[in-house]
């Protein structure tokens, strides 16, 4: 029987043979009508999709067997060996892809017991994600339209956001996990902010949805310079061009029903119910998973049934820009639903402790308990058994309680050290270079891509609790564009996290950027180099459910050269309200759950920000100055 | 001045002055060494206080109390320092709220405790005063049952809510009940009979009480472990 380190090897390379090579076997063998896969006759699948569920359903079906395999083998590991055996069996008489994304959910069902490493993306799938600069100008469809959509391109081709795009529908594909359709509006909803707020940057337009299907599609995509020879897709989507237009009027008539469904009340909640937060949760997850899986499922396919293009799969859908239009239109459709909810009145809900607030020296909102340092500058950040929540009550704490920290540094006694901590109200980012290199048609290829990158920071939060009890408070930290502030919808979620309050205290709680409940963990700190080679001593690390997550190096939006504004929020809530289980080991807790199958916040994903405020037109601004348990400050992102 | 005032402002945020206003309260905090620390309503503010609401848009209380109405420009920083020291050293407003919260949070504990919140509990406390009773009423035999089943209610329901505690307030709640019942039919000790109704209410109170109320009555008889 192999060692762990074998079988594991064994796996990375089953992820890593080069796709081309196989899908040109495997479409060799079905021109010449070599016996391939099918199931009652069946056409084969030549062109595999992950949003077309014939073909999720040929990948549940592979899935059982290798599960049935795995179960009905005495011995666990003799098990997968031969569940591994079943998909090499397999190879070129089975889509290739269809093969590889079965077995990547196979090693998440079983992510607790089976010890591997997988690849990075840019080792599995390298021809994917080359960046489309690559692509020779005069081919560039783009130019062709006169847009500035390129200069989104390295947010849209990001590999790692690729990956986390199709990893998420991995590990969300069956409405099998807890509150998958609210977590399918949600996720998308904050990839769609986030979007919107580099655009702004930018000084682009936000994005406009594509509801009418009818109209041509103004911009056309090349996916990079080596996509369409590896088969995976195909050929360029050209400007203005059209879907299929019967194809439009059945979609058409998807979204009127949905938006009938949605104004008659088909997915209200009663906000008197006993539970309501288990109603608002149920109900989008009622809606999100009908709109998952007929409409959007559907749009997919129609949009890339022009060009056989990205559209097509999740592994690189994101790199079109229709693809964000075509998910604003979603986001539309679940807005519409959360139009209909009751505000929320948040002055009324319990509060665990106040937020002191105030305005800084240029008059904007200003909270003196959130304060932001790089970890360059916390003393002894890079010690074993390093304290931040140590440091803090001794920088930020005691006699410094009532101090005010903007930005500059502090001289304090480090228990017995002399030691200076500087804290800052700018955060900053900058454009890296990483290199993607693979064969291709005997060819060597290597490129060049950018990555935004930002210097890793850390949250000092200062916390009372003036009561007799010990309390668990949860701690969530939201981000938006300045100017922004009164869209709920532009709020980006940045942390999530517990912090327990003993008695009648002071906490000064640190978190590091690292941590945050958004990004996949444990963080991939270099995009360019981590799980690029295979180590033998990381195999027992498992990082299959862990993937699932926001990349690490895109938490920070990128902001502008001169600085772009920002209001940075913390708000405290009671987790006795909230929690209702533990923590995931790895991963993202905000948009991948924990690993057991329950959700462990008992609030709609979001919250604050799932529901209007109130009527009124500065709804946020002003329950955020009146509510204790919320705090805001300004800051600046800086590109450098 | 040492303690930190509560300093509220209910202001119409496009008034000219705001930045004004807010610059000043800033200030003066900071000359008298006082984190600057406020809370702010805008007009179409939830919950805004009673005395905000009657004193009009662009007022300032400080500890409760209005100290400035109708502003139409921001007072200077002097006059705000003036007008913090004169109501941080004033009475305060007040509050029972304010007060229950924070004199009286583990007698408060302790009272809510004592109350019986469900029908459950209503039949529980029933019980234990039936069971003290239930031999010296010879001429109502149907109370015998009827308390009986009151018993086996309340032990019922401890077990149903058995994931708030645990399983300690129904064990204290069922050894109770026996020593009851079996004094009633075996011992007649009275003594047995103070027992078996101590273990009921302890049991009881136990159940009754929230985690949150019984951490609060660890932290003061045995001392807080978390």
């Amino acid at each position: 029987m192999p060692t762990q380190a074998e079988r594991a090897r064994r796996i990375w390379n089953m992820l890593t043979i080069p796709g081309p090579e196989r899908r040109k076997i495997f479409l060799k063998n079905v021109n010449e009508g070599k016996p391939v896969f099918t199931i009652n006759g069946q056409e084969p699948i030549k062109l595999f999709s992950d949003f077309n569920n014939d073909h999720k359903a040929r990948v549940e079906l592979h899935l059982q067997q290798m599960l049935s395999i795995t179960a009905n083998e005495g011995n666990y590991e003799k098990g997968v060996d031969k569940a591994l055996d079943h998909v090499d069996s397999l190879d070129g008489k089975e889509n290739p892809d269809l093969l590889k994304y079965t077995l990547e959910v196979y090693l998440l069902e079983n992510a607790k017991k089976l010890p591997v490493q997988k690849p990075s993306i840019l080792v599995k799938e390298p021809e994917l994600v080359v960046s489309s600069e690559h692509v020779l100008p005069r081919m560039r469809l783009e130019f062709a339209t006169d847009t500035d959509e390129p200069k989104m391109d390295w947010f849209r081709e990001d590999p790692l956001l690729n990956a986390h795009h199709t990893h998420w529908h991995q590990v969300y594909r069956d409405n099998q996990r807890d509150r998958h359709g609210e977590m399918f509006l949600y996720m998308h909803q904050q990839m769609i902010a986030r979007y919107n707020t580099e655009r702004i940057a930018l000084e682009l337009n936000e994005v406009n949805p594509y509801d009418d299907l009818h109209q041509p599609i103004s911009i056309g995509y090349l996916a990079g310079p080596d996509g369409r020879l590896s088969l995976a897709i195909g050929g360029d989507r050209q400007p203005d061009a059209f879907v299929n237009p019967d194809l439009a009027n059945g979609l058409l008539t998807q979204r009127e029903r949905l938006s009938q469904a949605i104004d008659r009340g088909n997915f209200d909640i009663n906000p008197a119910a006993p539970d309501s937060l288990r109603e608002e949760t149920r109900a989008a997850s009622r809606l999100g998973w009908e709109l998952e899986s007929g409409y959007h499922n559907s749009g997919h396919g129609v949009i890339a049934s022009i060009n056989d293009g990205v559209m097509g799969a999740t592994i690189f859908a994101i790199r079109d820009v229709v693809f964000w239009e075509w998910h604003k239109g979603i986001d539309n459709l679940g807005a519409r639903w959360r139009q209909r909810l009751p505000a929320y009145n948040l002055g009324a809900e319990s509060k665990p402790l106040r937020i002191r607030k105030s305005v800084d020296q240029q008059g904007k909102p200003f909270t003196p308990d959130l304060i932001l340092s790089f970890l360059k500058d916390i003393p002894g950040i890079d010690e074993a058994g390093f304290n931040g929540e140590a440091v803090g009550n001794t920088a930020f704490g005691g006699n410094n309680w009532n101090t005010e920290f903007i930005s500059g540094s502090l001289n304090f006694d480090n228990h017995g050290n002399q030691a200076t901590i500087k804290y800052t109200d700018s955060l900053q980012t900058s454009m890296k270079s990483g290199t993607v290199k693979y064969r291709l048609n005997g060819q060597e290829k290597n490129y060049k891509y950018p990555y935004l990158a930002h210097e890793p920071f850390g949250y000092f939060l200062r916390l009372e609790n003036k009561d007799l009890v010990q309390k668990q408070v949860t701690i969530r930290i939201f981000i938006v564009a300045e100017g922004k502030q009164e869209d709920r919808r532009m709020w980006i979620e940045m942390d999530k996290f517990l912090q327990e309050l003993p008695p009648q205290s002071k906490v000064v709680a640190f978190r590091k950027d690292s941590e945050a409940a958004v990004i996949r963990k444990p963080a991939v700190l270099n995009p360019a180099t981590e799980n690029i080679d295979f180590d033998p001593t990381k195999i027992g690390d498992n990082n299959a459910l862990c993937d699932c997550g926001w990349p690490y190096h895109l938490l920070v939006p990128r902001g502008t050269r001169a600085g772009m504004g920002f209001r940075i929020m913390m708000m405290v809530t009671d987790a006795a309200v909230d929690l209702v289980g533990p923590e995931p080991e790895c991963g993202s807790l905000s948009f991948c759950g924990a690993t057991s199958n329950l959700y462990p916040d008992k609030r709609p994903l979001g919250y604050p920000f799932n529901r209007k405020f109130n009527a009124n037109g500065t709804a946020i601004t002003n329950t955020i100055a009146a509510t204790d348990n919320m705090g805001w400050r300004s800051i600046t992102i800086k590109l450098v | 001045m040492s303690k930190q005032p509560v300093i509220e402002l209910f202001i119409d945020p496009s008034l000219d002055s705001a930045a004004d206003i807010r610059s000043a309260i800033r200030s003066a905090m900071s000359e008298l060494v006082l984190m600057p620390d406020w809370k702010e309503y805008y007009p179409e503010a939830e919950l805004v206080p009673t005395y905000l609401v009657k004193s009009g848009i662009n007022s300032l209380a400080i500890n409760g109390i209005v100290c400035l109405q109708g502003m139409l420009k921001s007072p200077t920083q002097d006059e705000m320092v003036e007008l913090l020291r004169n109501g941080g050293s004033g009475k305060r407003r007040f509050s029972c709220w304010r007060a229950i919260k924070n004199h009286f949070s583990f007698l408060m504990a302790v009272v809510i405790g004592f109350f019986p919140k469900c029908p459950f509990c209503w039949a529980a406390y029933m019980s234990l005063l039936s069971a003290w009773g239930i031999k010296r009423i010879p001429y109502q035999p149907w109370l015998l049952p009827v308390f009986c089943i009151l018993l086996l209610a309340n032990i019922v329901s401890l077990y149903m809510t058995r994931k708030k505690h645990h399983y300690g307030p129904l064990l204290f709640s069922i050894a109770g009940a026996f020593l009851v019942i079996a004094n009633r039919y075996w011992f007649e000790d009275i003594s047995i009979m103070y027992a078996g109704v101590a273990l009921l209410v302890a049991g009881s109170l136990w159940n009754s009480l929230s985690k949150r109320m019984a951490s609060s009555v660890k932290h003061y008889f045995i001392g807080w472990r978390g």
